[in-house]
């Protein structure tokens, strides 16, 4: 096992842990071999041009609409 | 088991042919509706389209309408025409399951309408039932868990596609005449691809949510499928304006749709990305000459056709699993903490992948999709409409979990859909042809935001002179041999 799956494996079952989730060991054998992937793909989008000083397409009303 | 080759009052293949018959009085109601009752009789135990059937209900709201037709009142647009809902929208007959055990009872409580399905019961529409999804609007189908296994009416040994899978295999089918699907990354496209029916995905915030299960509070749209871009025309009509219970909806102006449907694409610039760099070798063999041949069709109706690239393509499908899965994770994690095995293993694992993504990579992710959204607004200067392949490759087969769409958490591979869920562009699907073992193809049209109207012009003129929307499955195809022929191309 490379260093570097053994650090996927410790981070995703402490991010399962701290998430209360109690996946079964293939299931979690999955989610480490997924792991990298997913984090790859989140890098690309912290170095998007154009991004450093956008606002997130997210919207706030004050106003309570029942 | 029904004889599908007899030839029988109610075959028709779309609600503006069956709804001009019914003004013509050369068809009921009732027997729109038994048509489609023997349709799903004889065929829904194979495809799986239905989690729950409300026949006896649906001929006495038949009855009503042919009543209203004879008293020469005003009806609506879609009175007596069969439709069905997927299972994540409410219907007072009978609880929305999301098709889960879970059955959260603020969908499962029967008794209620969602505002769209009331939408289409004010303009006529008779609700046949309750159409199959993926657990949630997400995953894969589970034989472990005790409901239908979507299968595609074209090879039952495919996906129907997913998550409005029944929406599309009952509208293949004929066991509905039009039907409402939702999509956050693609789940009204897929389906309707795969399955060889037309789908439309309105711009975010367009069509109101309210009473519909949530995927992914800020991707998730509710949108028409039926055969044809003019049936999807006439159902947008009904569904579309704002609501002020879902807080996604715009208050924008709701245009005429069919009038603007002339039949020809004169004036209008199309830019096109046949996206072979995303797809790589999962493509089909045939998606190069079919969306050739598609392109080619738009341009002989008038379209100037240009070559395009979506800017940010990766990015924005990035972003889409991000936002995906961190707003399904956190309407989902109380549950999967304390249920996680009543959870389909599909669904679970992949909703609980929004652990690896922090609260500031989602907020990330909502900055990425500005920066998309400006880049696209930028490419619509230039053109009117792009189109891609919705998918470049037909239907998943059963047998090959390696093209498992559902689970793949870092992208979609042939899927060309959640792009568009991350801008909010509205995108229609067409059928456009067969893949090399003759499953159906999609061509996604997509336009500015709230232009519905010339993305359903776009359709309908395709749609005018090629007959690919007109195919049915080879399963059914018999039923329509007497008033329908199928067209080649």
């Amino acid at each position: 096992m490379s260093d570097n799956l053994i650090d996927d494996r410790a981070t995703t079952l402490a991010l399962l842990q701290m998430n209360g989730l109690s996946p079964t060991e293939k299931e979690i054998d999955a989610m480490v071999a997924g792991y990298s992937a997913a984090r790859a793909m989140v890098a690309s989008l912290y170095s998007m041009p154009g991004i450093r000083y956008e606002e997130p397409a997210v919207t706030f009303d004050p106003r309570v609409i029942a | 088991m029904t004889d599908l080759a007899a030839p029988r009052a109610g075959e028709y293949l779309t609600i503006t042919d069956a709804a001009t018959a019914l003004r013509a009085g050369e068809v009921t109601s009732v027997e729109l509706v038994e048509h489609a009752i023997a349709v799903s009789d004889a065929i829904d135990e194979q495809v799986g389209s239905f989690l729950a059937r409300f026949d006896d209900r649906a001929l006495a709201s038949a009855a009503e309408a042919d009543a209203a037709f004879a008293a020469g009142e005003q009806v609506g647009s879609l009175h007596g025409i069969p439709l069905g809902v997927k299972d994540i929208i409410q219907t007072f007959e009978a609880p929305a399951t999301a098709q889960s055990l879970i059955l959260d009872p603020q969908w499962s409580s029967a008794g209620e309408d969602a505002v769209v399905v009331s939408r289409l019961r004010e303009a006529g529409g008779i609700v046949m039932g309750k159409l199959t999804t993926m657990e949630f609007a997400i995953g894969m189908p589970d034989a472990t868990k005790p409901f239908p296994i979507p299968k595609n009416p074209w090879s039952l040994d495919h996906w129907a596609g997913g998550s409005s899978s029944g929406s599309g295999s009952a509208v293949a089918t004929g066991a509905v005449l039009g039907a409402l699907g939702t999509d956050t990354g693609g789940s009204i496209r897929v389906p309707a691809a795969f399955c060889g029916v037309t789908g439309m995905m309105p711009t975010f915030g367009r069509v109101p949510k309210s009473g519909c299960a949530p995927l992914g509070f800020s991707l998730d749209h509710i949108g028409p499928m039926a055969r044809s871009a003019r049936d999807c025309a006439l159902m947008l009509q009904v569904l579309a304006g704002h609501e002020a219970s879902d807080l996604s909806s715009i208050a924008a102006p709701v245009p005429d749709y069919l009038a603007g449907l002339t039949g020809d694409l004169t004036g209008l610039t199309i830019g096109y990305d046949r996206l072979s760099r995303a797809a790589g070798d999962a493509q089909d063999p045939a998606l190069d000459s079919v969306f050739s041949a598609a392109l080619a069709d738009l341009e002989v109706h008038g379209a100037r056709i240009v070559e395009v690239q979506l800017p940010f393509y990766a990015e924005m499908t990035a972003a889409a699993v991000v936002i995906m899965l961190s707003e399904a994770l956190a309407y989902h994690l109380p549950d999967l903490q304390t249920r996680w095995s009543d959870y389909a293993e599909g669904t679970r694992n992949i909703v609980a992948s929004g652990i690896f993504y922090s609260a500031a990579d989602y907020v990330q992710a909502q900055r990425a999709r500005r920066v998309g959204q400006k880049a696209v607004a930028q490419l619509y200067q230039d053109v009117d409409l792009v189109v891609t392949p919705t998918s470049s490759a037909g239907a998943t087969a059963f047998s090959d979990p390696t093209s498992d769409p559902g689970t793949r958490v870092g992208g979609f591979g042939p899927i060309h859909t959640p792009y568009w869920d991350t801008t909010g562009n509205p995108v229609l699907t067409v059928p456009m042809g067969l893949t090399a073992t003759g499953l159906p193809l999609g061509m996604q049209i997509a336009g500015r935001p709230f232009d519905e109207t010339t993305v359903l012009r776009a359709g309908d003129a395709y749609q005018a002179h090629t007959r690919w929307h007109l195919r049915v499955p080879p399963l059914i195809g018999k039923a329509f041999t007497r008033r329908n022929a199928v067209g080649s191309s």
